[in-house]
């Protein structure tokens, strides 16, 4: 009765090795939490936040990428793409703007403290910095001085000679974003020219003013076919700047764009399980009601590109062979893509039998 | 010592039959009260004598504890339910929020699961025991291995003392709150189990020690014991040994995970102390009072002296220690200082808080070295970060 002549069991055996119920998971799948280290006002309507991850292992980044931030609001999760105001290695930050009766940024200027913590997925995005020793030209408008401002700073830490110039909109001076942080750095750098423009001025400006139009856009950015021109701000602005630019026959890879889209609207999801066939996997699976495709997909374990989850990126870019889907808009993909039957397997679902060719 | 004398001479085998006998019979015999040794001994029997954690596929644990079936729903505790809806706030996703697909290897030296500074190489190297750098490499990721499972066989029984728990406790509050914490051990049981599972994969049995406190919390029918013990005993001992591997690890997904645990536990903290506080000063008489110090002090006790690795010592080094020598060199262990640090650095202060150090138990703390820690934060005290960040603080004595 004693257990000292039993045989001690030491490890429980595990002869099958992991069991199945884990499934596969995918890099990247897993937001990072974040904490709100500092809350920094840069305008009336703008604010900096300053990240640390919890984990400690600051996150590798470009110059010009942006997260997708996944607040909880009202207990629901709410994704916003924001693009990182600081220059590669210079920490985790971003600057977000309040629009008027927006849900995540009225949320960010109103209940957000120190200390409050949330997730990011990513980082993402292509409007990067050309590695070579041309020209750079930026147009920004607003808000989309983010981007902008990291990609400065990075390439004049590379390059602190780089010939820069950056034609920023604003409204009025009190509007200027980064205004000290600008000044700051075309006084360290003459080779950085920053041209304000300002549509509301005070009587007292001296700089520029009034409405960009495309004349004026051709002069202030010129149309040199060794230059990398980045444009990011309000889409009609960008809109006027990208067609002075071909007309004035720079070559469209040479144009760098950044679409600050409005988030997708949250549309009804269907209610009932659907089955979606992969077919280059040759899987079938089943989304649950409010499920994503996406969100389908990797809960099974197959192996899905994907990066904003909002719809503003194109990696999770599929085609449908058959069947209806319903895409929340809006995102970034072109008529072409959708005249060829593709959808973006994060912002859509099935709404009946669908077979796709992932 | 007698015991020294006995063994000399004898085979090694042989000398850890009888240290183990002894030693098995000294859990109860250090336990100085015997009222508390009566109430003990059957888990003793079963878990030490029996070694029923050691065969088998599961065992049957009875409780006697009664449902407390709420008829007028009229108790108020309103300190209870904020906690209630912070737990709610704060679920996590075990399956969501974890990178599971960062890739863990417990012997990379870069990231190591468990560095070098952690097993008692030190120690071992003094009786003679000397490990190649593999060797040291493989032993601390068995460690790991271990520790991890120890920690998930805890959550384990966790989960079945919370669901008791709630059944029992008065307060309907309390069953709520208790309901969330039913759902956070299920949680740690997975995020545990899947660590090891698909990162590690290698598990270990429970610990015959470890085994006993459970099987001990689990059958007994006093609902205030069990909640003492789980609430604050047994989750003041997870909190010292989650900080602990928190401090010393270098891999981010263990570190993160053990983040999101230890934040919940100490919400499980500050409810036992919350409900406790108020149990005890109102509905006990004094003498219920001193036993349950009495109870709390052995408990304590066998916490800080009981958890030395035996399952890796017949791994490893059977043939070539005696199981004495492995003893003492784990209880002089840098990273056990660590452990006990952090685990009394937040039971003591809680045994404080809610009536259980009177100053004739205070004579007994302070034999065992105990009562610095008099006079720290309790439970109620101390945010979720705030704990994070204490543990983060402490550096073990090189
Ligand atoms: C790649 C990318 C990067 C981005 N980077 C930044 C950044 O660095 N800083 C920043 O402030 N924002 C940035 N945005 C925009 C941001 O993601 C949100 O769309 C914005 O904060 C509005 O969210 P909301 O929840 O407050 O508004 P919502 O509740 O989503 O919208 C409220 C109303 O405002 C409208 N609306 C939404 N966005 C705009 C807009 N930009 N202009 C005019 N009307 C709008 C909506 O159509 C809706 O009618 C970026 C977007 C993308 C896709
Ligand atoms: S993941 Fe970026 S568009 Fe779908
Ligand atoms: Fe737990
Ligand atoms: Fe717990």
């Amino acid at each position: 009765m004693f257990a000292l002549g039993r045989p001690r069991r030491i490890l429980i055996p595990r002869e099958t090795g992991p069991s199945k119920r884990w499934g596969n998971p995918q890099p990247g799948h897993a937001p990072r939490p974040v904490r709100v280290a500092e809350l920094r006002r840069e305008t009336a309507d703008a604010v900096t936040l300053v990240l640390e991850p919890e984990d400690g292992v600051m996150p590798a980044f470009r110059a010009g990428q942006y997260f997708t931030h996944c607040f909880e609001i009202d207990g629901q999760v709410v994704r916003r793409a924001y693009s990182l105001s600081v220059p590669e290695g210079g920490g985790l930050a971003c600057t977000i703007k309040l629009i008027p009766g927006g849900w995540v940024s009225s949320h960010v200027h109103e209940a957000l403290q120190v200390g409050s913590r949330y997730r990011l997925i990513g980082p993402t995005g292509d409007f990067l910095l050309d590695e070579g020793k041309g020209p750079l030209r930026f147009l920004a408008g607003g808000s989309g001085i983010t981007p902008v401002i990291s990609l400065i700073e990075t390439a004049l830490e590379r390059d602190p000679q780089r010939d820069i110039r950056l034609v920023y909109a604003s409204r009025s001076e009190a509007d200027i974003v980064f205004d000290q942080r600008l000044r700051e750095l075309a006084r360290r750098h003459l080779s950085l020219d920053v041209v304000h423009v300002l549509s509301q001025p005070q009587d007292a400006w001296q700089g520029q003013r009034g409405r960009l139009d495309s004349q004026r856009i051709r002069g202030l950015l010129g149309a040199d076919p060794a230059t990398t021109f980045y444009l990011c701000g309000p889409e009609g602005l960008m809109q006027l700047a990208a067609n002075a630019l071909h007309a004035a026959g720079v070559p469209a890879a040479r144009i760098r764009q950044e679409r600050f889209l409005a988030a997708p609207n949250a549309q009804a999801r269907p209610s009932e399980p659907q089955e979606i066939l992969f077919k280059q996997s040759g899987r079938v699976v089943t989304q649950r009601p409010g499920e994503s495709i996406l969100e389908a997909g990797l809960r099974e374990g197959l192996p899905l590109p994907f990066s904003c989850m909002v719809g503003g990126c194109a990696h999770c870019k599929l085609q449908v062979l058959e069947g209806e889907v319903a895409l929340s808009e809006p995102n970034c993909l072109s008529p072409e893509e959708r005249a060829a039957g593709f959808t973006l397997a994060c912002s859509a679902c099935a709404t009946g039998p669908l077979s796709v060719a992932a | 010592m007698m015991l020294d004398r006995m063994l000399n001479g004898l085979p090694l085998k042989a000398q850890n039959q009888i240290y183990s006998t002894f030693d098995n019979l000294g859990v109860l015999a250090s336990v100085g009260n015997l009222k508390v040794a009566a109430s003990m001994a059957p888990s003793a029997v079963r878990g030490l004598v029996l070694g029923r954690a050691r065969h088998g596929d599961a065992v049957p644990m009875v409780s006697g504890h009664a449902a407390h079936f709420d008829l007028t729903y009229k108790g108020d505790f309103p300190e209870m339910y904020e906690l209630y809806r912070r737990a709610v706030a704060n679920q996590w996703n075990g399956d969501r929020d974890l990178d599971w697909s960062t890739s863990v290897d417990p012997e990379d030296p870069d990231k190591p699961v468990m560095p070098l500074d952690y097993p008692p190489f030190e120690g071992l190297a003094a009786k003679g025991i000397r490990l190649n750098q593999k060797e040291k490499l493989r032993f601390a990721a068995d460690m790991a291995s271990w520790t991890l499972s120890q920690f998930m066989h805890g959550e384990q029984g966790a989960l079945y003392a919370a669901a008791q728990v709630t059944e029992s406790v008065q307060w309907l509050d309390g069953k709520l709150y208790g309901a969330t914490q039913v759902m956070d051990e299920g949680r740690h049981l997975e995020v545990f189990l899947r660590y090891l599972d698909t990162k590690l994969q290698k598990v270990y049995a429970v610990n015959d020690n470890l085994f006993v406190i459970l099987d001990d919390l689990l059958t007994d029918s006093r609902w205030d014991v069990k909640f003492l013990g789980m609430q604050i005993m047994v989750e003041g001992l997870a909190l010292g040994a989650f900080g602990t591997m928190y401090n010393f690890t270098r891999e981010p997904l263990l570190k993160q995970l053990l983040r999101y645990v230890i934040q919940d536990e100490a919400r499980h903290v500050h409810y036992g102390v919350l409900a406790l506080k108020a149990h005890i000063s109102q509905e006990l008489s004094e003498a219920e009072r001193r036993e349950r110090e009495d109870w709390a002090y052995e408990v304590a006790l066998l916490m800080r002296n009981r958890f030395l690795s035996h399952e890796l010592y017949y791994e490893w080094f059977e043939h070539k220690l005696s199981l004495k020598d492995w003893d003492e060199v784990v209880m002089n262990a840098p990273s056990m200082a660590a452990f006990r640090h952090l685990m009394f650095l937040r039971l003591i202060p809680n045994l404080e808080y809610i009536g259980l150090m009177s100053d004739r138990i205070k004579a007994h703390y302070d034999k065992s070295g105990l009562t610095s820690f008099l006079g720290g934060k309790n439970a109620t005290q101390l945010s979720g970060e705030d704990l994070i960040r204490d543990i983060a603080a402490y550096k073990a004595p090189q």
